[in-house]
């Protein structure tokens, strides 16, 4: 059953003389991980803030076609309900804090509070979360006063503790340095384990790789390819339109070039490996 | 629109610490002035002169936490905002030498009304350079009442011409994408607009 | 995991200092009542008792050192002033001391005495009061009121604005510093440095708040119904209740008397 669905959707911010979509008609299934990459301003972005309902309801401009969640279109969605449905992990972690409050567990339960979960509940709900994201070393502490990589695992925090079925990460490891992005990773193989629906926009094709289930690749506000990672992954073609494969998948077509067997092109280090060592008892 | 005055919600914090900060910041570089309400007159141009004005509000309370004696004077601070907001849809703040004159304004209300408070609350003499300026002035046969008038005016036209060049160079340079967000944003977007076509 | 302090949140928040954990509303009406208190005495003796009393009652919060800071400095700035200007200008028949043009008389000096402590005074009442109250307790009772979680998020996230826009503004006076701005020189240059580092404060901190505004969101703010707190305040003990009934009816009752004298 498709679960987010786009119906020949375009759109057009305010201002703008570009669509930033452009006439993309996709569904979204329950459950299953998506990976979205592709050039910088090329619609991933502004398909998430679509999924979320920020478009239209936060932001203006021009929208056409529909965009249908669980079967219900996105205009006919209260933004607080959508508040409710989807949950929404943004890019940088300095504007994720709220900024109102004084320790991380504090924060961590802001989002229940506007929810009117009741206290007892709440805090239940908050050890639960600290606990299965490893956050105890940070409760304590003042939210305002956290690195970017110690914020952004508080910001996951934040919104898994609302229990979204569907969840929009754009980009969360942007800005972090490769250990926080590791735990952020981690976090998001957990969430896939509890068979959450997600969107996924990452520029690292490796952690893609390793996790999603469906690859989209999107350029000039549209679709440009989409499948599974293993074929999509594997395209050389992509490097030529400025989207860059991971290393393993290019090993192999350079192995692949130089005459050396190979079933298929890796795309990540455990397939690469798998094939080098069966390629290594081929020569015996 | 619902999203615009959503948006307001957050900009109304920035106005106030935007207060403060060219507080520090004049005092980092040593210049002789305040320019306190810069953020009170950004958010009322850019929000409408009811978030302007909480944003004086606001600003004027938390100033009183270290020298209560302000919260006298918070009604300029309301009123620098609400006169942002009708000022900015007035079309005021789009040209360089409208804004420049509409310092006289702000200190029609900061230095006439001001001064009014000072000689209600403090028979003329408040405290800071302007009661001793008023001082002196009494001392060489003005009434009180005058005395803190001319003080009161001139040192905060002094102050409001920087100040509102400032929000005029400041709302020159906010980016149409994000104005259009902004309740009285577009004010600001004409010409930009304009040039685009359709 | 720390279940002692996660749990500490189905208690009140208690300090176990009594001053402290006093309502906010409590401590309100209390310092209202110590703040018009110098209006209708006029005495600067009563003046004085009240900002000694004022220390006292610092002291006992545990936050002595806090306040005299901030109290001596207003003090110091704006009481010594009132005081100072009134002595030198306020013109009067019995002449003290005569210096080039100024004329004190006895009537400054006393009316610079009456007005100066009388400022302080009053003014002692809202610094204390910022000093024994936190502002997330403050806006906690505010919201019990029936105001929105809009209104308490506004005032809380300014203070934590001033503190953002505060570093923000170091780290770009420092490498505008480094680009070459001159933010030392003569007052024409101090000024022009102005406007490159406001600007990219303002333009930053509006980005910010538009991110920071959909992130809220995503958070459920918008929501329209009451929220919860995780942090709650006791009800008023039946002490604290008493002490308030019998300040305020002492308080009537001393106005009254005032009026009829």
């Amino acid at each position: 059953m498709s679960y987010i669905e786009l119906k020949q959707v375009s759109y057009q911010y305010p201002l703008a003389s570009e669509w930033a979509l452009n006439d993309v008609t996709y569904s979204f299934e329950k459950g299953k991980l998506y990976g979205i990459i592709g050039a910088n301003r090329g619609g991933k972005t502004t398909l998430c803030n679509l999924v979320r309902g920020f478009i239209p309801h936060f932001y203006q401009g021009e929208l056409m076609g529909q965009v249908l969640i669980e079967g219900k279109d996105i205009r006919e969605w209260e933004n607080h309900q959508l508040s409710t449905e989807i949950g929404y992990i943004f890019q940088n972690p300095f504007s994720q804090i709220s900024g109102v409050k004084e320790t991380v567990f504090e924060e961590i339960a802001l989002g229940l509070e506007n929810l009117g979960v009741d206290k007892d509940e709440m805090i239940e709900r908050t050890i639960q979360v600290v606990k299965w994201l490893k956050l105890e070393d940070l409760i304590k502490k003042n939210p305002n006063n956290l690195s970017g990589g110690q914020r952004q695992r508080v910001a996951f925090a934040s919104i898994i503790v609302m229990n979204h079925d569907i969840l929009v990460i754009d980009e969360p490891t942007s800005q972090l340095d490769p250990s926080s992005t590791a735990e952020v990773f981690e976090i998001i193989h957990m969430l896939k384990e509890q068979k959450k629906t997600i969107l996924l926009v990452e520029h690292k094709v490796e952690l893609i790789a390793e996790y999603a289930d469906e690859v989209l690749v999107f350029e000039k506000g549209q679709i440009a390819s989409y499948g599974s990672p293993a074929d999509i992954l594997s395209r050389k073609d992509l490097m030529e339109r400025g989207i860059s494969i991971p290393s393993v998948a290019l090993l192999g077509h350079e192995m692949r070039e130089k005459n050396m067997a190979m079933d298929s092109i890796p795309i990540t280090k455990s397939q690469a490996l798998e094939q080098i060592l069966k390629g290594g008892k081929n020569d015996d | 629109m619902k999203q615009s005055h959503k948006l307001t919600i957050f900009l109304i914090p920035i106005g106030v610490a935007v207060n403060f900060i060219c507080g520090q910041i004049i005092l980092l570089l040593k210049l002789p002035i305040y320019l306190d309400s810069i953020g009170t007159i950004a958010v009322g141009a850019l929000c409408g002169g009811i978030p302007g004005a909480i944003v004086g509000a606001i600003s004027n309370i938390l100033n009183s936490i270290t020298n209560p004696t302000n919260m006298a004077y918070i009604i300029l601070n309301v009123l620098f905002g609400l006169l942002a907001g009708f000022l900015a849809k007035r079309g005021v703040f789009n040209s360089l030498w409208k804004t420049t004159l509409s310092a006289l304004a702000f200190a029609i209300v900061g230095g006439g009304l001001g001064s009014r408070i000072t000689y209600w609350f403090f028979g003329g003499l408040g405290a800071g350079t302007t009661g001793a300026i008023t001082g002196i002035l009494m001392q060489m046969g003005f009434s009180a009442n005058t005395g803190v008038f001319i003080t009161e005016f001139f040192a905060d036209i002094l102050d409001k011409i920087p100040t509102v060049i400032i929000v005029f160079l400041i709302l020159q340079r906010i980016p149409a994408k994000t104005l259009v967000k902004l309740p009285q944003g577009k004010l600001f977007i004409k010409e930009k607009a304009d040039t685009k076509g359709i | 995991m720390d279940y002692e302090f996660a749990y500490s949140f189905k208690k009140p928040q208690l300090t176990n200092n009594w001053i402290l954990d006093m309502n906010p509303l409590s401590k309100l009406n209390l310092l209202i009542i110590l703040f018009i208190i110098p209006i209708t005495v006029q005495s600067w003796k009563w003046n004085v008792m009240i900002i000694i009393f004022y220390f006292l009652v610092a002291l006992v919060a545990g936050c002595f050192k806090r306040f005299t800071r901030l109290y001596l400095r207003f003090g110091l700035m704006v009481g010594l002033l009132l005081f100072v200007l009134r002595a030198l200008f306020i013109p009067g028949e019995n002449l003290l001391y005569k210096l080039w043009f100024i004329n004190i008389t006895q009537e400054g000096v006393d009316s610079g005495l009456q007005f100066s402590t009388l400022v302080v005074a009053i003014c002692g009442a809202i610094i204390l009061y910022s000093i024994v109250t936190r502002a997330k307790d403050f806006m906690y009772m505010i919201e019990k009121l029936g105001a929105s979680r809009v209104i308490s998020y506004v005032i809380l996230s300014s203070f934590q604005s001033i503190i953002d826009l505060g570093e923000m503004s170091k780290v770009i006076l420092d490498s505008q510093r480094a680009r070459g701005i001159e933010t030392e020189g003569n007052i024409r240059q101090r000024i022009k440095a102005f406007i490159p580092i406001l600007g990219p404060l303002f333009l930053g901190a509006i980005s910010n708040a538009e991110e920071k505004a959909i992130a809220m969101d995503a958070r459920a703010f918008s929501m329209p119904i009451k929220n919860t707190h995780l942090c709650h305040l006791r009800s008023l003990p039946v002490g604290e209740k008493a002490i308030l009934i019998a300040a305020n009816i002492a308080f009537i009752g001393f106005v009254v008397w005032r009026l009829m004298a």
